[in-house]
């Protein structure tokens, strides 16, 4: 068992794979996903529903 | 009655807010010139829809209305001739009966006009003007939200549509009484046929450029309001009353709403529309295999160009990249002929019909008639069917639809059952439709199970009577039916260059490293035949060691082809993905799944879809150096991949009886999780829910697994 860590190769898939980690786990990453839709999403206000969930009687 | 007065606002012509955010639609490379911005106003199955995609044709855009998962649906206006240059964009709101309802639909189309809220993207401000969509068939009940546009005192017009229906139901509309009555600009239209739309978009152009508001208004009160909207119909319309004779509506419904010929009806109609997706979607399938399979050599004839060594990045783009997303694109026919199907089915108002059928199948279970929509809803995906079920009053009866919805079949399960369907149905398309329909039929029972358990136990009570609005049959619109489905092929097609994307690079790493040597087996069958060319005789050691019949045609070739697979297994065996599979294997080893199909049924936890992009990476290459083979589609190549012994299949037909009965029972969408803890008001229902689910996946499939098994021996 080896991990090729002389291949540059390794590391070019190695960085995109976490990438891909990262995008797959922006939601729950404590870090701030800087993006052009990130910034228009906080600018959203949301819908004042007044059908809340309650507990059943 | 009011004076025609100009409307002063500040907000016209801009298209971005104060800040110069990005935020609202940017049609700022364009040489057209924001004019104003309209909500489409209407009541449910007025054709509101069929406007809309007449209107903007097939480049709007959807998203959500931020806090809900109601479709937000914004496209661009053209006008011509003395307003050429502008455009307007168009929000189409939610359908509704009136604005003062609290519901759901209501409230974001009120939070709309008055400025609260916008889809997402764009900023909320109140819109400049009403477009109102009215049912000419049924002026009584649309007048009501006109009365109730009207008081806002914006910039109106209301476009009677469905004309060329009423017509020939003898049914007569004189625009200019309405006109006359309503202090706005009022125009007959056909959305379906294109009958008086441009009109209506120049008189729309018009009316915004002048910012006319109506000179007229309505009753505050309700019972005002009603009187009003009854007097506006008796003086605008004329022709004969609804109850002379029956009209064709009437006599199909006294099929389609009996009791047994509706129920045939509905069985045939969806046993139908899946055989003739399965028989239709075959040859796109085919086409696009070959498209993916294509990619893959285009790869390789890149890298040979290159002079460069097939080596790390190579594999990622032609293992993980290709294959992954190539094996989920795959499915995109089935996707599109099914919402293409549903929404011709929808825009006939047979759909209407089914849910009329299915209130009776639903009561039993103490479920009401409300809980159809939500059901149906969740066919398509289980997220805006639980918010839809919010119209439901009884919180309990709420609270049960809210926790069987996801048992339905969302689209999201449609490429693993079509994958693993095909596997068992190969040859035979129709059994593998009837297949299909089962799966659908299992998901619908393990919900009413589950419902009538819940109304016995945790949630008792008595369930309420519905009332439910027929409308008329007409023909289907192709240009709605496509539009919908370039919209939701296209959501797929993005799911699947993204978070699909993303996983099969990631799995692919997972399944890559560490690398490891040869097992052993393989090297001596290797050097068994190392001497020997493809096509000869393989020695009879090499044909003892593949445990098959020694007596067998073997050649070398394919105890090299042979050694490729274990080579492959053992690989994948040993890598990261290999240890994640082998430890939780040991849970879903009573289910028949190795440790290949419990990674793909670990990694489909948080999206059901994914399983067989994982399949695609974990099995992918096991044909390395193996020409034909290569060429074999992902089916082809699941249908031949083997354990690690490298002899025996991972989709043996009660394995895959077992993944189909798991995937169409088991709880796998972490979206849908959380929308029910939000809906349902606490995490614990969530939690219930998912507890319960997979527990029932869990016991069917071994059940399945038991069952298949000693049948198919």
């Amino acid at each position: 068992m080896s991990i090729p860590y002389q291949d540059w190769q390794f590391w070019a898939t190695t960085l995109l794979a976490l990438g891909a980690a990262a995008y797959l786990l922006r939601n729950v990453l404590p870090v701030p996903y800087f993006s052009r839709r990130a910034r228009a999403r906080r600018q959203e206000k949301p819908a004042k529903l007044t059908v809340s969930a309650k507990k059943p009687e | 009655m009011s004076e025609s007065v100009p409307l002063i606002r500040g907000t016209q012509g801009l298209t971005t807010d104060a800040r110069g955010q990005a935020g609202s639609i940017d049609h700022s490379t364009s040489d057209e010139r924001l004019l104003a911005r309209v909500a489409l106003l209407g009541n449910p199955n007025t054709g509101k829809t069929t406007l809309f995609n007449r209107l903007t044709g097939l480049t709007h855009k959807t998203s959500n209305f931020p806090g809900t998962t109601l479709d937000a649906r914004t496209g661009r206006v053209t006008t011509r001739g003395a307003d050429a240059g502008v455009y307007i964009d168009l929000i189409d709101l939610p359908g509704v009966y009136s604005l003062e309802l609290r519901q759901p639909e209501a409230d974001v189309a009120r939070s709309v006009l008055n400025g609260e809220l916008a889809p997402a993207g764009i900023k909320a401000q109140v819109p400049d003007g009403i477009l109102i969509v009215l049912d000419a068939t049924n002026l009584g009940r649309n007048l009501v939200m006109v009365g109730e546009a009207l008081r806002r005192r914006l910039p109106t017009v209301v476009a009677v549509n469905m004309i060329d229906l009423a017509e020939k139901r003898g049914l007569r509309v004189d625009t200019g009484a309405l006109c006359s009555e309503l202090g706005c600009p009022v125009l007959a239209i056909s959305a379906r046929s294109g009958r008086g739309v441009q009109d209506l978009v120049d008189t729309l152009a018009r009316t915004l450029r002048a910012e006319t508001v109506p000179t007229r208004t309505a009753p505050g009160t309700d019972i005002e309001l009603r009187a009003w909207a009854e007097r506006v119909v008796v003086s605008a319309t004329s022709g004969p009353s609804e109850s002379v004779g029956r009209t064709f509506s009437d006599r199909a419904d006294l099929v389609l709403t009996h009791p047994v010929l509706g129920f045939t009806v509905f069985a045939l109609v969806m046993t139908g529309l899946f055989g003739a997706i399965f028989t239709l979607a075959q040859y796109p399938m085919g086409w696009i295999e070959q498209l993916f399979s294509q990619l893959g050599g285009a790869v390789d004839w890149v890298w040979s160009l290159g002079g460069w060594e097939h080596g790390l990045m190579h594999d990622l783009l032609k293992d993980g990249v290709i294959a992954g997303v190539g094996s989920t694109v795959v499915f995109l026919p089935q996707i599109c002929l099914l919402f293409f199907l549903i929404s011709l089915l929808e825009d006939t108002g047979y759909l209407a019909r089914a849910a009329f059928v299915m209130d009776r199948a639903l009561r039993p279970f103490g479920l009401p008639g409300h809980a159809f929509v939500p059901l149906l809803s969740s066919h398509a995906c289980a997220l805006p069917g639980i918010m839809s079920a919010r119209c439901i009053p009884d919180s309990r009866e709420r609270l049960a639809t809210i926790l069987v919805a996801p048992f339905m079949t969302c689209s999201a399960r449609l490429p693993v059952y079509v994958l693993l369907t095909g596997l068992l149905f190969k040859d035979s398309p129709w059994l593998g439709g009837a297949a299909f329909v089962g799966c659908y039929a299992l998901g619908i029972l393990a919900g009413m199970f589950s419902a009538l358990l819940v109304r016995r136990t945790i949630l008792r009570g008595s369930t309420r009577p519905m009332a439910l609005e027929l409308p008329s049959y007409k023909l289907p619109s192709m240009r709605n039916a496509l539009a919908t489905t370039i919209e939701r092929g296209l959501m797929f097609v993005k799911k699947a260059g993204t978070a699909i994307l993303a996983i099969c690079i990631v799995l692919w790493w997972l399944g890559s490293f560490p690398k490891v040597g040869a097992p052993q087996q393989s090297t001596e069958l290797r050097q068994s035949v190392s001497t020997l060319a493809d096509n000869d005789a393989a020695p009879i050691e090499a044909r003892r060691q593949l445990g098959g019949d020694t007596t067998a045609q073997v050649t070398a070739g394919d105890v090299r082809a042979r050694a490729d697979r274990m080579e492959h297994a053992y690989a994948k065996g040993e890598s990261f993905l290999g240890v994640i599979g082998r430890s939780v294997q040991p849970v879903f080893a009573p289910l028949g799944y190795d440790w290949q199909l419990t990674v793909g049924v670990v990694a489909s936890f948080a999206a059901r879809e994914v399983f067989v992009s994982t399949m695609s990476v974990v099995i992918a290459g096991e044909e390395e150096g193996d020409d034909e083979a290569r060429n074999q589609t992902l089916r082809q190549t699941l249908a031949s991949a083997t354990r690690s012994d490298g002899v025996t299949p991972i989709f043996t037909p009660a394995t895959s009886w077992s993944l189909l009965v798991f995937y169409v029972l088991a709880m796998q969408c972490l979206p849908t999780l959380v929308v029910t803890a939000r809906e349902a008001g606490h995490a614990k229902w969530a939690l219930l829910q998912l507890g319960w689910m997979t527990l029932v996946a869990y016991a069917g499939a071994l059940a399945a697994y038991h069952i298949a098994g000693a049948l198919l021996s």
